[in-house]
């Protein structure tokens, strides 16, 4: 090679590195990165909601300029972690509970409740900061309040096999998995191959039948109740004979969450239960006849516990909206601006219209545009006491532990006992 | 002059043992054989003899005033070799040292993640399970594949390349599509397996393939197998290809059948190659995650877990980055001692054949 071809090669490389930071001195725009799992080519529940309520956001504020990833929701958390031990936080992201105070501590986002005025903290509901909350300060803009374990049932199917009002109790609710069963139907659609759907949407409600909120404090605190205390062993022991007496499909461990719900829109399952969010996917998916027969209950009560909660549902925020730590002044204000925006005012109309409810109060809402279907739901959902999510106020390795174990005791290869003890020694060892 | 042909003769020594595969003792007692068969000498097929002859000269001249470039081409891949494997093994082992949550202080608790690994039950099961679905791939990849290349030595097959193509063809297709294409044909309601017992009456043979915890890793191997004979036959094929011609004809002349040249002649001849084969597969088997991942994520329960996913699952979903590190050092020597092993029992068979 010639002397003058590698000066040349040099040069040209050197102006080639160059042009990487010439981008980005040049606009005078307040840049954020955000993450986040409403796919945009969801187009139902919060995923649609949020959509609405960002691109108004985006239009009306040319000047900021918000980069969004998308991360699909079952591997939201994994990825979130990996972005934290590299310490590639996006600068705005969705956090869940259970990782909240982690990240708090090691000061890595930061705490929202005083950069409120009044009149925007009186906008979202009472308990909607529950999830959110860190030693008492809320660190993450809550978006929705949804009860985790809404049953949803086929009302033509449960008459076809002799069942003609929903079981109250679970007593009642054994009996009528076997007449439901005798008909070739799946009683309760099952998908719980990535291992949270039975312990966050069946168990954790299941489970307040026999203890209650303040149990479950004293636990999250280690004050005194334990997962080895007998009336969870005993809520353990009945979830685990619910699967004993076929209540769920055989397949239930390597489908998900998706195909549970598509195999009740068959009409191959009798119910399944899932969060008010699968209600989203339900008027979007579903033909007629299978919404004209879909009714919601409540998991049904246990008849001889008095330490549970009969007419408590797990449920909350869950998610937040989070503010990584050392934004400049001007990114921390459009990020709250842009927070503002996609939690409350319109996006509470939103909400209601693609079928959930948000964490903001809502007003002026045009009842018409509402679908029946989550009219019927919101009446029947006003009725329920809201109790703190397992998998959400526990820290990660509780919620694995509890995910793993959950569905170990559903195919009989661990006893409640063994389960309730190793859930102990994890919780034991944080 | 004289130290520019010195160095130039290492340098294509260098090449040659880079090229060529090292003659063997089998190989030279073959060799003897063939040139008994036919007297004309064997050219020489390897090595510096293979690059063209104005490549070749034009390394051997300028390979005195090359050096720097030589070390230069030489050191970016070894710089690179150095960052992304030496520098985060070393890292990993440091962890491995470590409690720490991956986001909070890092606090240093010696050997004591290796005390609780030893405790561990999860840990263990995973590892029988690697194992199990190690021997498994093992036999079902190399084995088959070697089977296949006995019987695509036959002259009689026609359309060899055609299967070639077609044995070897999921290689190219990554592990998670693998994952999801036999997720849906072990569907137990609409997938193909079960819609093809259906259809020719063997209903009795319909199990639940990713639910039953005592039929499990039987399934998840069953696609990993499938996906890999090709790349070992293509491997073996090869190393067959390599075997000269003159030595099956003196045996076919001599009445060798088709059995006997597959064990006598072809099986000696690759011994080398079938060693590196198994060595690659059971090594590369012990890093298995990506289908097992997709096809049950470990499940039901963790009766499918292998050691890669419950590493994963440890750092990632129980944030406990020390522990992941200890199980993946603990990957590591599991799959040092298994090459080490193979390469102890094929060697010794191998150097008893020659």
């Amino acid at each position: 090679m010639k002397a003058s071809m590698k000066w040349l090669s040099l040069v040209m490389a050197i102006v080639l590195l160059g042009s990487l930071f010439s981008v980005a001195a040049a606009e005078d725009k307040t840049t954020l990165t955000f993450m986040h799992f409403h796919s945009v080519s969801d187009t139902a529940g919060t995923a649609k909601a949020f959509d609405q309520a960002s691109t108004e956001f985006m239009a009306a504020n040319p000047n900021i300029e918000i980069t969004s990833t998308y991360v699909a929701h079952d591997d939201y958390e994994t990825n979130l972690k990996v972005l934290v031990t590299g310490d590639e936080l996006p600068d705005l992201f969705l956090c869940k509970g259970d990782m909240l105070a982690s990240l708090a501590n090691a000061g890595k986002i930061i705490p929202v409740t005083d950069l409120m005025d009044d009149a925007w903290k009186a906008e979202y509901l009472d308990t909607a900061f529950g999830d959110a909350l860190v030693n008492g300060t809320a660190y993450g803009f809550p978006f929705q309040m949804q009860p985790n374990a809404v049953v949803y049932y086929n009302k033509d199917i449960f008459a076809e096999c002799g069942v003609d009002t929903f079981p109250a109790t679970y007593a009642e609710l054994l009996t009528a998995v076997d007449k439901i069963k005798a008909k070739g139907y799946t009683p309760i659609a099952l998908g719980n191959k990535d291992q949270w759907v039975a312990e966050s949407c069946l168990f954790n409600t299941f489970a307040y039948r026999y203890v209650d909120g303040t149990w479950f404090d004293s636990l999250k605190n280690k004050t005194g109740a334990k997962f080895t205390d007998p009336a969870f062993v005993q809520a353990l022991t009945d979830f685990q004979a619910l699967a004993t007496a076929g209540a769920f499909n055989a397949d239930m461990n390597s489908i998900n969450n998706n195909e549970q719900e598509a195999m009740y829109m068959n009409k191959k399952a009798a119910m399944f239960i899932e969060g008010a969010w699968a209600l989203g996917n339900l008027l979007k998916d579903a033909s007629d006849e299978i919404k004209a027969a879909t009714e919601f209950a409540a998991i049904p009560a246990v008849e001889g516990q008095a330490g549970g909660v009969q007419n408590g549902v797990a449920g909350g925020a869950g998610w937040s909206y989070v503010i990584k730590a050392g934004l400049s002044d001007a990114q921390q204000k459009a990020a709250l601006d842009f927070y503002k925006a996609i939690t409350t005012g319109n996006y509470g109309t939103y909400a209601l219209e693609a079928g959930f409810v948000p964490a903001c109060k809502t007003s002026n809402v045009d009842q018409s545009k509402l679908d029946p279907l989550f009219a019927k739901y919101s009446a029947l959902a006003a009725t329920w006491t809201f109790l703190p999510i397992f998998d959400v106020q526990l820290s990660s390795p509780v919620a694995s532990e509890l995910y793993a174990r959950t569905q170990e005791l559903l195919i009989g290869a661990t006893t409640p006992q063994e389960m309730a003890e190793a859930c102990q020694s994890v919780l034991d060892a944080q | 002059m004289r130290a520019k042909r010195r160095i130039s003769a290492r340098l294509g020594d260098i090449l040659q043992r880079m090229l060529g595969p090292v003659e063997t003792g089998s190989r030279q007692r073959l060799r003897v054989k063939a040139q008994r068969c036919r007297p004309a000498p064997l050219q020489p097929r390897y090595g510096l003899m293979m690059l063209p002859q104005r490549m070749r000269l034009m390394l051997e001249r300028n390979a005195k005033r090359n050096l720097p470039l030589i070390y230069a081409l030489i050191g970016v891949p070894f710089l690179l070799y150095i960052f992304i494997v030496i520098v985060p093994l070393c890292i990993s082992i440091f962890y491995s040292l470590l409690k720490w949550d991956g986001i909070g202080p890092q606090s240093f608790v010696g050997f004591k993640n290796f005390a609780t690994m030893l405790k561990d039950r999860n840990f263990w099961l995973s590892t029988t399970n690697t194992l199990i679905i190690s021997l498994y791939c093992v036999l079902g990849q190399v084995g088959v594949a070697l089977v296949i290349s006995f019987l695509m030595t036959n002259r009689r097959l026609k359309l060899k390349e055609f299967h070639r193509t077609v044995i070897f063809f999921p290689v190219v297709l990554a592990p998670v599509v693998i994952g999801f294409v036999w997720k849906f044909v072990y569907d137990q309601n609409f997938g193909l397996l079960n819609t093809l017992l259906r259809a020719l009456g063997l209903q009795s043979w319909i199990r639940l393939w990713l639910d039953d915890t005592s039929i499990i890793l039987t399934t998840i191997s069953i696609p990993v197998m499938w996906q890999y004979i090709g790349l070992y036959l293509v491997i073996l094929m090869g190393a067959i290809s390599a075997v000269p011609t003159e030595i099956y004809e003196c045996a076919e002349i001599d009445g060798a059948n088709w059995y006997q040249r597959s064990m006598k002649i072809t099986l000696p001849m690759i011994w080398d190659t079938l060693k590196i084969a198994i060595i690659l597969c059971a090594s590369g088997t012990m890093k298995i995650y990506d289908h097992i991942y997709i096809m049950t994520n470990g499940g039901p329960g963790r009766s499918s877990s292998v050691l890669a996913l419950y590493c994963f699952k440890t750092t990632f979903d129980n944030s406990n980055f020390g522990y992941g590190a200890t199980i993946s050092v603990m990957l590591l020597v599991f799959s040092l001692l298994i090459s080490w092993v193979i390469q102890l029992l094929m060697g010794s068979y191998g150097r008893k054949n020659a």
